[in-house]
């Protein structure tokens, strides 16, 4: 059997697993629509193994199926990277959904656009020409968009994100069409290859337009600031499986539109393009960090850690393209294999930390970290899961986040000083920039793990949570093994960035960073021994717990009650909250945030001096959102009411519009003619 | 010689009055925050035998009367050279 026909057969079975979704009774809806899902991911994702060993590509032209240009895939080295990258979310996060299904998600709309979602995700990244991409990239978003209005009818909330999401995906999607024609009109047709084959030839103001247009209309669907509005809305709304689809997969996608464009179509460009790039990343990492630091609801704190991942990543794209455009080809392939580790590995913590608060979501009925806490001896499975996860978010050793921040310190640090005055300039605040993202990354989730799972339980819901059903613990603990073995043996995910990356750079000459067991930086000083690492620490653990056991002689140990300043009654109100954990952070990022505090107290009638209660609010708001998107809003909203005076609906008015129209229409035909 | 903010960091408690009624619970729950070894120490007859408090109203006992007392440092008020000395006591510096 052909690879192509692997392609095929697999995008088929996804269709047919949303035509499953549909018409299967509700008992047996999710289960039957995984079973095909997963046949589907199993056949891209073995062509894709195929097409990253081999280093061919795999392709496919059918003209019957879309009228004019037909559909043209093909699966090149990159693509099959993203192509992996959706595969390895999607299963997990699928198993999840058979288990979450009993408690959301369980309409049939929702079971038959899941399986089109995950298989047009598969797709989008072997898309080769300008048609076929655009068909694939505007069945993810609306697909997604459905997904995302699940909940709809029951949500208010699930309405206004719907409409975020629709408006800003749909600008991308302009500005990447007006990006593809302007490319397509400088060449004689319109795949991939005659884009690449005439892009270079285009005026290099035409093709900063093109990059800059590319970059906008991808950077909304990555997420990236000040287009990220859409991410903590929309993640927080949508059924658990489609956030972490929707972050770990359509989000990375949005980062393969800026590689395919940038590097591959217009294959590099002058270093301004990649100082935007850049700054664009360090904006994205620092917001992100900051504002997940600061967010009280679960999914929204990971939404804004997407944006922080995101940037990231984008920070080193943008690192990778300066390196390429001042002569440093091996630094640019490392910094863009650095790219696409962090961007895999972020796949894949962040999805098993979506599914985790799935769980939690169904368990405790909130996503609220004020209304959480004691989960950890409620659900311990679900409580271990999510720790681990966060550690790896953390990028914490042996764990995988660990891994992709190394690969980017090695690069920017190697980078930061090449004699190019911007360069020296950029790349150190760059690293500046990673280290306090770094540092509010841990601050994040340490308060979501330390407030969710530890002390006791803020609400009666945390309080009666108990363990969630077998599918979504092996869900979200297929995510975080796969966390842990990228983080023990990461020489397989390297090599296969690697040979992903040196088919999208060939003429850097980089070579495999795989050397045995280690992390070799080929040309530089640095080396990383991932597993021996891991070794290393497993040992020392279990040696020093051995030594405690043998060797300490503990006073007999005394059980009291946690200490409560002496008060008679300790209750859950005397714990920290998420507020105030994160409230030296808020006050240090005060004229960033500007939180909103609202002090009502209300007094005794009979004394002034006697407080009746008092109602201390304070909510984070998102500045950008406010500053940026509500003027526009506003001025919409103002022109549509300006708009309404044109229709009264009085009939006697349209009738003298119909006529004065006519008249205008005639006249001018009979000046012109 | 230092102040800590938790009895779990601390190695002695002053107790520098008498034990009443609210305040019985508080210290029985101090104590049992304060890991061992430790020392409690009344500071003046307040504490060690109530003072011109005793037989009043709301007032429980001496310290002595409530948990057991290691050191105590008479005096209405005590001097302060008194309680240097038996703090020195006690460290041994």
């Amino acid at each position: 059997m052909t690879a192509g026909s692997l392609v095929v057969i697999g995008a088929a079975l996804g269709a047919g697993a949303g035509i499953a979704g549909a018409a299967m009774p509700k008992r047996s809806r999710a289960a039957a629509a995984a079973v095909l899902i997963w046949a589907a991911c199993a056949l891209e994702a073995t062509t894709a193994v195929r097409v990253l060993a081999t280093g061919h590509d795999v392709a496919l032209h059918t003209g019957k199926l879309l009228p004019f240009t037909g559909i043209n895939l093909v699966l090149t080295p990159l693509g099959a990277l993203f192509v992996l990258l959706v595969a390895l979310v999607a299963v997990p996060a699928t198993l999840f959904g058979i288990g979450y299904a009993r408690h959301a998600m369980d309409s049939r709309s929702a079971a038959s656009a899941y399986p089109v979602f995950v298989t047009v995700m598969l797709l989008v990244p072997a898309a080769a020409s300008v048609a076929t991409f655009m068909v694939l990239w505007e069945l993810m978003a609306l697909v997604s968009l459905a997904l995302v209005l699940v909940d709809h009818s029951r949500r208010a909330a699930a309405r206004s994100a719907g409409t975020w999401y629709a408006v800003l995906t749909h600008v991308g999607a302009a500005a990447i069409l007006t990006a593809f024609l302007i490319l397509a009109a400088h060449s004689h047709g319109q795949t991939f290859s005659d884009l690449e084959l005439h892009a270079r030839a285009m005026a290099p103001d035409l093709r900063a337009l093109v990059f800059l247009l590319a970059l906008v209309g991808f950077g909304s669907k990555a997420g990236a600031v000040p287009f990220h509005v859409w991410l903590p809305k929309a993640h927080a709304e949508a059924p658990s499986p489609v956030s972490a689809l929707m972050s770990g997969a359509m989000v990375a996608l949005g980062i393969y539109g800026v590689v395919l464009v940038g590097d591959v179509l217009l294959g590099g460009g002058p270093m301004w393009w990649w100082l935007v790039v850049l700054v664009l990343g360090a904006a994205s990492a620092l917001y992100g960090s900051l504002h997940a630091a600061n967010n009280q609801d679960l999914k929204r704190l990971l939404a804004y850690s997407t944006t922080d991942n995101i940037g990231l990543v984008l920070l080193a794209l943008g690192a990778s393209g300066v390196f390429n455009a001042i002569g440093h080809p091996r630094l640019g392939a490392l910094s863009l294999v650095a790219a696409l580790v962090i961007l895999l590995n972020h796949a894949l913590f962040k999805g098993a930390l979506f599914l985790t608060t799935g769980s939690v979501q169904v368990a405790a009925g909130t996503r609220d970290l004020d209304d959480l806490g004691g989960l950890l001896r409620r659900m311990p499975q679900t409580g271990a899961l999510f720790l681990v996860a966060a550690a790896s978010i953390c990028a914490l050793p042996p764990l995988n986040g660990f891994v992709g921040e190394w690969l980017l310190f090695q690069s920017l640090l190697h980078g930061a000083h090449l004699g190019n005055t911007a360069g020296d300039i950029a790349i150190p605040i760059a690293v500046a920039a990673l280290a306090l993202t770094a540092g509010l990354t841990v601050a994040a989730f340490v308060k979501a793990a330390g407030i969710g799972f530890l002390g006791r339980p803020r609400s009666t819901g945390a309080e009666a949570a108990t363990e969630v059903p077998a599918t979504m613990r092996a869900g979200a603990g297929l995510l975080v093994a796969s966390c842990v073995v990228a983080g023990v043996v990461p020489m397989v995910v390297v090599s296969s960035v690697g040979r992903a990356v040196r088919a999208v750079l060939p003429h850097t000459g980089a070579r495999s960073l795989v050397r045995g067991v280690n992390l070799q930086l080929v040309g530089m000083k640095g080396a990383l021994a991932p597993t021996i690492l891991a070794l290393a620490m497993t040992v020392a653990v279990v040696a020093a717990v051995a030594l405690r056991r043998v060797a300490s002689r503990r006073p007999a140990s005394r059980v009291s009650e946690a200490w409560g300043c002496g008060r008679e009654l300790v209750t859950a109100r005397m714990q920290y909250t998420a507020t105030s954990f994160a409230e030296p952070v808020q006050r240090v990022f005060d004229d960033v945030l500007r939180p909103v505090r609202d002090l009502d107290v209300s007094h005794v009638a009979e004394s002034r001096y006697m407080v009746e209660s008092a109602t201390y609010r304070l909510t984070v708001e998102d500045r950008v959102e406010l500053t940026l998107y509500l003027p526009v809003i506003r001025a919409v909203r103002r022109w549509g009411q300006a708009a309404r005076r044109l229709q009264p609906g009085s009939v006697h008015r349209y009738l003298i519009y119909g006529l004065t129209a006519l008249v205008v229409t005639l006249v001018a035909v009979a000046v012109l003619a | 010689m230092r102040l800590v903010a938790s009895p779990r960091h601390a190695d002695g408690l002053l107790v520098t009055g008498p034990v009443t009624r609210n305040m019985v619970g508080p210290l029985i729950k101090t104590l049992e925050a304060t890991p061992h070894p430790r020392v409690v120490i009344a500071v003046g007859d307040c504490a060690c035998d109530c003072g011109v408090f005793r037989g009043g109203y709301g007032v429980v006992g001496a310290v002595g009367d409530v948990i057991g007392v290691d050191v105590s440092i008479p005096g209405c008020p005590p001097d302060p050279t008194t309680i240097v000395e038996a703090l020195r006591g006690i460290t041994g510096r």
